[in-house]
Formats: C-alpha cells, sequence, structure tokens
C-alpha cells in the first residue's frame, strides 16, 4: 500500500501545483479584466478538484481551505458582480498558503490547519454578499439540507434515499468480492464477474437519478473488474480498486447528506488504467478494445490545441538517461575489441570490418539516444517565468510601487534541473529590484521617469547557455555607498577601494552577509543574499553579472547551462585517482614553471586537499588554473589525462555534504569519478577573505 | 555466532509476528534487512573513495549507471577491515528517492524470521545502529537491522564531520 500511496501522493502534488498555478492566472485575469465567467470558472474548478483530491486522501487541511475558497467564489458568480478586491486577495492567499501546504507535503512534513484569520476573510466576502446559497454552503449543514431537498420531488427524494441504501450494500458485496479474489486467485474470475453485474445495476440506478460523478466512478470500477478477469497482477488490480470501492462509498454517503459528489481522484483512475494498459500490452486481457481514458495530467494539449506533450516522472526520466550512458560504456568496450590488446586482434579482415561497422553503427546510434535523450528533460522556462507576473504584484502591493512587469523568451528550453535551480535566484532578483531598484512613483515623477517602473526579465539561448537577464529601470546601485560599505565590513581596504573598477564594485554584493539597504525590508530582508544567488547559479555551472548605471537601472545577467546533463571537464590525474574538473573553471593548464614561482596565483594541492597518496611516479608534476568568480588558483596534480565531455550523475549530498565535489561521473571503464566543485575547493583552501555576517540584512 | 557479552536493552516496537527479510553475514553476526527495504543485491564492483564524505561513507560505486554511496558493514561494526573476500555483496537498500549500498561479508537468502525473545543477545555490530528487534533463524540470533535509523546515523556522523 505504501508505494501505492507514494504513487497518488505524487500525482497529487503535481496536479495540484497545475491546478494553483491555473488558479493564480484567472485571478490574476479578474484582477485586471473583472470577473470574466471563465476565469472564474477555472478558478472554482481548481479549488474544486484539489479538495476533491486532497479529501480522499483525508488532507483536511487542503479541503478546509479550498472549500472555503470554492464557496466564496461561488457566492461571487452566483452574485453576478464581480469579485472585490478583498476577495482576490484573500484568495491569493489561500493560493499561497496551498502551495505551503503541498511543499510541507512534499518534504513529509504535517500540515498545518489553514489561517483561521484567512478564513474568516473568505467567508466574510461570502456573508456580506448575503447570498443565501453561499450561506448555505459556508455555515450550517441543515440549510443546506433543506436548499438542496427543494430540488427533488419528494417521491423521487424516497426513492434516491432507497437506492442509496442498494447502492451502499452492493459496494460492500463488490468488496468481498474483491477481496475474496485476493485472497484465493481462484476466485477471481467468478469475482470479476459479480462485479461487472454489480456495476451493470449501478450504472442504471445512476443513471436514471443523474449522479454522473458516481457513475463514472462505477464505469471505471466496471473497467477495473473487465481486466480483473484476465490479469496476473490480481493484487494490484485490488490494490486499486478498493480504494475505488471506498471512494465511490464515501461519495454516495456525502449523496445522502445532500452534499455535492466529486468525481473519482485522477491518480486512481490513472493507475486502473494503467494496468490495463500494461496487461492489454502483455496481451493478457480480452480481445476486445477496452477504452483507456488517458486525459489531463499524462496527456494534454495546449489551449491552442497544437502542442501534444506528455508528463513523465523525472524519476523515469533519470533512470532512461542512466540506462543510456550504460548503452555508452558497453559500446565503448565493443570499439576496444579490436585494440592491438583486444580479444579480437588477431581475427581475420573481414571479421575486423565487420566488427568496425556494427561498432560505427552502434557510435552513431548511442549518440543520437543520447542526444534525444537529453532533450526530453528540456523544459520551456514558461514553467518557471509564469509565476512571476503574481511575484511582482505582490511585492509591489507591499512596498506601494507601481511596476510593470515584462517577460520576454519564455520558451527558451532548458534542463529541468536548471529550471528548479533557478526558481528562487530569479525571485530573489525580482525582489530586489522592486524592494530596491524601483523608486516609489512620486521619486519617479520627480527624476521625470514615468510613474510605472518596468521590470524585465529576458531570456534566451546562446549557443549551449541560457542567458536569462533581470533588469529594472530604477535608481541602479551607487558605487560609492557600495564601496563604502565594503570597507566598513572589512571585505576591501581603502587602497583597494580606489583602484576598483565599477564591474568589481557591484560584484562586492555578491560577498557573503553584505548589504546596503537601510533597513531591513519585509521584502528583501529574508537572509537570502547575492551570494546566495551567485552560489546556487554557480552551482548549476553558471555565472553571474551585474551592470548598473546610477539613476537609470540595474541589469543583472546569469549565464547558465542549457543542461547539467552533461558537462565539458578536464581529467586530471592525482597519485592514482582520476578527477574532473569543469572546463568552464579552467584558465589554463601545463607543467609547472618553475620560474613562474613569483606569480601571485596561490597554489593548492589537491593531493593534500583530498589525501591522496603521491607516489614516485605519481608526483605534482603538471598545475590548473582555475578561476571562479574572479578568484584564481593554481591546482596541483599529477597529470592531465585530457578533456572530455562526461555525462554527470547526481550525488547523495545526504551523505557527502562536506565533500569539495559538485556531481560526479562515470568513467570509460564504468567506474566513478569525481567532479570538482572549484567553488568550494577555493574556500576550502582557506581563502584570505575576511567575512562578516550579521546575518540580518540579506539584500544588496 | 554472535558473541554474547555486552547487555543491550534496545528500545525498538516489539517486532512483528514475522518478517521477510534478506540475511547476511558481517564477521560472526547474522544480521538482516527488511525485505521491502532492498532494492537488489549485487557484487561489489570498482569504489571509489570520496574524500570529506561522512566517515561512515567508504566512497561511491556504479549500479547501472547510477552513483550510490557506499556504507561498510564491517566499519560500522569496528570489525577490522580486511580484503574484502569474493563472496562480499552490495546490499543495495532504499533511501527515499536515492538509493544506498551496503557492503556486507555474505549474502545468505531471504527468509521469513521467526520472532525472537528478549534474551540478552549482544553483539558489538548490534550497539552500532538501532535495532528493529531480534528473531531466530536456524537457532542463531538475527540482528534485524532498522535502515533508516542506519542511515540518519550516517547522516548524522556526516554533520559532525562538517
Amino acid at each position: 500500500m505504501d508505494a501505492f500511496d507514494a504513487n497518488i501522493l505524487n500525482e497529487f502534488l503535481l496536479e495540484s501545483e497545475d491546478l494553483l498555478q491555473n488558479l493564480d492566472e484567472a485571478l490574476l485575469s479578474m484582477e485586471s479584466d473583472g470577473a470574466a465567467a471563465d476565469s472564474l470558472d477555472v478558478a472554482m474548478r481548481a479549488l474544486h478538484t484539489i479538495k476533491g483530491n486532497a479529501s480522499f486522501l483525508g488532507l483536511t487541511a487542503i479541503v478546509t481551505l479550498a472549500h472555503a475558497g470554492e464557496s466564496a467564489l461561488e457566492a461571487a458568480r452566483d452574485d453576478g458582480a464581480g469579485l472585490a478586491s478583498e476577495l482576490i486577495s484573500a484568495l491569493f492567499q489561500a493560493s499561497e498558503s496551498l502551495r505551503t501546504s503541498l511543499a510541507r507535503l512534499q518534504r513529509g512534513e504535517e500540515l498545518q490547519l489553514p489561517d483561521a484569520a484567512l478564513l474568516d476573510r473568505l467567508q466574510t466576502t461570502i456573508a456580506s454578499r448575503g447570498s443565501e446559497k453561499a450561506c448555505a454552503s459556508a455555515t450550517a449543514t441543515n440549510q443546506s439540507i433543506e436548499a438542496a431537498s427543494d430540488q427533488l420531488p419528494d417521491h423521487r427524494q424516497a426513492l434516491l434515499a432507497a437506492a442509496l441504501a442498494d447502492f451502499t450494500t452492493s459496494l460492500d458485496a463488490m468488496m468481498r468480492a474483491l477481496q475474496a479474489a485476493e485472497r484465493q486467485p481462484a476466485l477471481c474470475a467468478s469475482a470479476s464477474q459479480d462485479v461487472v453485474e454489480i456495476c451493470d445495476g449501478l450504472l442504471r440506478t445512476t443513471a436514471f437519478f443523474a449522479l454522473p460523478l458516481i457513475e463514472e466512478s462505477v464505469a471505471t470500477l466496471k473497467r477495473g473488474a473487465i481486466g480483473l478477469a484476465a490479469t496476473d497482477r490480481i493484487a494490484e488490480y485490488v490494490a486499486v480498486m478498493l480504494p475505488m470501492l471506498r471512494w465511490a462509498q464515501g461519495q454516495v454517503a456525502a449523496v445522502s447528506a445532500n452534499q455535492e459528489p466529486i468525481s473519482l481522484p485522477q491518480p486512481l483512475r490513472l493507475q486502473l488504467d494503467e494496468l490495463l494498459l500494461r496487461d492489454a500490452a502483455a496481451g493478457h486481457s480480452d480481445s476486445g478494445p477496452i477504452a483507456v481514458q488517458r486525459d489531463q495530467p499524462v496527456a494534454r494539449t495546449s489551449p491552442s490545441g497544437e502542442i501534444r506533450s506528455v508528463r513523465v516522472d523525472v524519476g523515469r526520466l533519470e533512470s532512461l538517461l542512466d540506462l543510456v550512458g550504460e548503452l555508452v560504456l558497453r559500446k565503448n568496450s565493443f570499439a576496444r575489441l579490436l585494440q592491438p590488446t583486444g580479444p579480437l586482434a588477431g581475427a581475420p579482415g573481414d571479421v575486423r570490418e565487420e566488427v568496425i561497422r556494427l561498432s560505427e553503427d552502434l557510435d552513431r546510434l548511442t549518440a543520437d539516444l543520447q542526444h534525444a535523450t537529453m532533450h526530453v528533460r528540456m523544459q520551456p522556462l514558461t514553467t518557471l517565468l509564469n509565476r512571476y507576473p503574481r511575484v511582482i504584484r505582490d511585492l509591489a502591493a507591499e512596498s506601494g510601487k507601481e511596476v510593470t512587469l515584462e517577460i520576454d523568451g519564455a520558451e527558451t528550453e532548458v534542463d529541468r534541473s536548471i529550471i528548479e535551480g533557478l526558481g528562487e535566484s530569479l525571485v530573489h532578483l525580482l525582489r530586489n529590484s522592486v524592494d530596491h531598484g524601483v523608486e516609489s512613483p512620486e521619486e519617479r515623477t520627480a527624476a521625470g521617469k514615468p510613474r510605472h517602473g518596468l521590470i524585465r526579465v529576458r531570456a534566451a539561448q546562446s549557443g549551449d547557455i541560457a542567458v536569462i537577464q533581470v533588469s529594472d529601470d530604477g535608481r541602479g546601485m551607487d558605487r560609492r555607498r557600495l564601496i563604502e560599505r565594503a570597507i566598513e565590513r572589512g571585505i576591501l581596504n581603502h587602497n583597494e577601494a580606489e583602484t576598483l573598477s565599477d564591474e568589481d564594485a557591484f560584484l562586492l554584493t555578491f560577498a557573503p552577509g553584505f548589504s546596503t539597504a537601510r533597513q531591513v525590508s519585509n521584502i528583501s530582508g529574508r537572509g537570502v543574499g547575492m551570494d546566495v544567488v551567485r552560489r546556487s547559479v554557480e552551482r548549476l555551472g553558471g555565472s553571474v553579472q551585474i551592470k548598473s548605471t546610477p539613476g537609470r537601472g540595474t541589469t543583472v545577467t546569469i549565464r547558465a547551462p542549457l543542461t547539467i546533463a552533461i558537462l565539458n571537464a578536464l581529467i586530471v590525474n592525482v597519485g592514482d585517482e582520476a578527477y574532473a574538473i569543469p572546463l568552464a573553471n579552467v584558465v589554463k593548464a601545463g607543467r609547472i614553471n618553475a620560474a613562474a614561482n613569483q606569480s601571485s596565483v596561490p597554489r593548492i594541492s589537491l593531493a593534500e586537499l583530498l589525501e591522496t597518496p603521491l607516489t614516485a611516479d605519481h608526483g605534482e608534476r603538471f598545475e590548473v588554473i582555475v578561476e571562479q568568480h574572479g578568484r584564481r588558483a593554481a591546482l596541483l596534480v599529477s597529470e592531465l589525462a585530457g578533456r572530455m565531455e562526461i555525462v554527470t550523475k547526481p550525488l547523495a549530498r545526504r551523505f557527502m555534504a562536506a565533500a569539495p565535489f559538485s556531481v560526479s561521473s562515470i568513467d570509460a571503464n564504468g567506474d566513478v569519478m569525481l567532479v570538482l566543485d572549484v567553488a568550494r575547493i577555493l574556500e576550502l583552501a582557506a581563502w584570505p577573505v575576511s567575512v562578516h555576517s550579521d546575518g540580518k540584512e540579506g539584500a544588496i | 555466532m554472535v558473541a554474547a557479552t555486552h547487555d543491550i536493552h534496545s528500545h525498538a516496537e516489539a517486532p512483528a509476528p514475522t518478517l521477510r527479510a534478506v540475511l547476511f553475514e558481517v564477521g560472526d553476526a547474522l544480521c538482516a534487512i527488511e525485505i521491502t527495504d532492498v532494492l537488489e543485491v549485487t557484487r561489489v564492483g570498482k569504489v571509489t573513495r570520496v574524500p570529506h564524505a561522512a566517515p561512515r561513507v567508504v566512497g561511491a560505486t556504479n549500479v547501472r549507471g547510477r552513483v550510490i554511496p557506499l556504507i561498510d558493514f564491517r566499519e560500522l561494526c569496528e570489525i577490522a577491515t580486511e580484503d574484502r573476500a569474493d563472496a562480499a555483496r552490495l546490499i543495495i537498500v532504499r533511501d527515499g528517492e536515492n538509493a544506498v549500498g551496503l557492503i556486507v561479508d555474505r549474502v545468505l537468502q531471504t527468509t521469513t524470521l521467526e520472532p525472537g525473545d528478549d534474551a540478552d543477545c549482544a553483539s558489538h555490530c548490534a550497539r552500532q545502529f538501532s535495532l528493529m528487534g531480534r528473531m531466530w533463524f536456524d537457532e542463531r540470533i538475527v540482528v534485524v537491522v532498522d535502515t533508516a535509523k542506519l542511515l540518519a546515523g550516517a547522516e548524522h556522523a556526516a554533520e559532525k564531520e562538517s
């Protein structure tokens, strides 16, 4: 059951995130264009579905909040007067709170009950409208029973009560049949037949009473029962069908209590479909075609109906990539068969030719396959950038500024790990822009600028690099203030300050704990500073650059690789161990030059740092000059083994938090090779930069 | 056999009536891991040392394209590490979404364990990680390892290190 639950939870999280995104977009559009009916529907549907799925998973906190939001929207819809701005902002807050709950779920933490003040705000908006129906749904249940009872003529009402009782009995019977089948596989065929028959009866009832949602659940159960007759995975079917039955029971109970039923949770149906599909593929199932619904979360069509896409679990993608990597390794060993020391070295000419031909084919195919697999992981930045109108709206409202956001190039595709890694940083940059960049409307008018500040997010692809720029037309950075602050903090001395270029002055904001904000604001002072932005971008193998003109604005440019799945690296040997250094960090490499000893670049012995024994034939004879964010050092190594494109593999951070490696890879022999985290190595080598952090302020 | 010298009072909950588990040996100790925690058992491939990893992590290895951290049971049990015998195996266990490899001396079989009594059956090994309980197999006492606690222990060691 556990693995099953984890799958469902995962589906729930994915689906809910999408739905919240829909909700936000709908709210934004209602805020600007008033309550367009379709936006309102989208918002209600999103909350309704979340509520349904959450109630199935027993997530009361989420159900309560989603329900309150839905009721508020419902009241507004029935009222027809549009959404008051206080309701919209309460709903935004609800959406945020639901997101927090999802994040907690993902981390396996306990859910907290929704904020009572927020629930109040949602309900007040209903009450103040005085809509009868809204009052009923939001307050006493008996009222809602009266309201609903009015809708059915009396005799039908009595019939329904009887039918619902009968329904419950039928569901119990199905449950017993399924449990029997699980215990005794021999009973499976008859159980399947029983369930199908019961379902047929129920389908007639549901059609008669017009209960489409329950009808749908029963139809799904029936498909499961048909599949059950011809499978050898009885337990798996039962594991999906039992929760469906329980679900149906719950819905019947809801109808009995005059509540609206909700549709069967998507994940359950998908799991059943998957089982049916698998059996159909394996030829287990009946010859009759099984109507498999593959809708929403799995396959989807864009609003314009052009792009069709399939949602795949990241884990499966990762394992696909791993397998391709393994295939590449096997291919390499295949090529080695013909080497002078290989087993086919003495083979006759025609054999050799055939092997060479096959090996070349294999080469090309695996390269294509690898490339194609990498691409599957790519996603447009839209998923990330779409959140920002919302973020900017909140930030501007909070700080009393007027800001317009322009997004450009959201279609740029990058690896999903890059998207994940950039999210936080971009939000932080936007915060900085709103909080410290853009001036207040009055200040702007006085400076002869338009009242509305403009923040631009631009993304583009440049070769195998994604370039993302966040720029504002605000007050820009003050070089003098930055330098004063740096001296105050002991980051810089007076002599250095005089010769500092503008660019370097802006880079000072990247020093840990550096901040010139006069006061800690609600917006930016959250303890994440520009140093965090820099570090997370660098962890992805990227870089950050700042340009700023006083009075004109600031532009922060992030460059990140399109994919971190492939890395250009210099392979070095230290003693008899091999390590990879990202080529992006390498300035030059060569024999240790005794004459250049006086050079200002400090030397770091990798053997010492990594506690690797050196042997007589593996002394430190070469050096690799590396650079990270303007700092340079010479890493001493035994050998330079060449440049290589490596496929990166994540390291188990849980056990390797202190290790100076960013990722790992697998070499031609199938052994693990570690990739040096140059930033970390520079830190470990006790870089002589004094860092004072007051931990309070964290922004520019 | 398990050296019965120390007095151990396990605070683990009462063991389930029976337990499907993978049985393995480390030094003299007979241990078991619940079968649902085990992803697979493989030979020990080439181990790459990971400098500055948690002290209990001996390195990383490639298991079909995944890089997996390795914990050596011998080190956990403070048994002098000698050259690994041919019988040595890697038990790959689940660690949330990830996997961790445990190097053991020998994997015996998967079996169903009978409940143990609370007999004093301390082994040196047993003190090194939290037990789920003790059970019997073939008249030998089996130390049932709680994988989650074992891994949490290795992680805490990592925190101390850093």
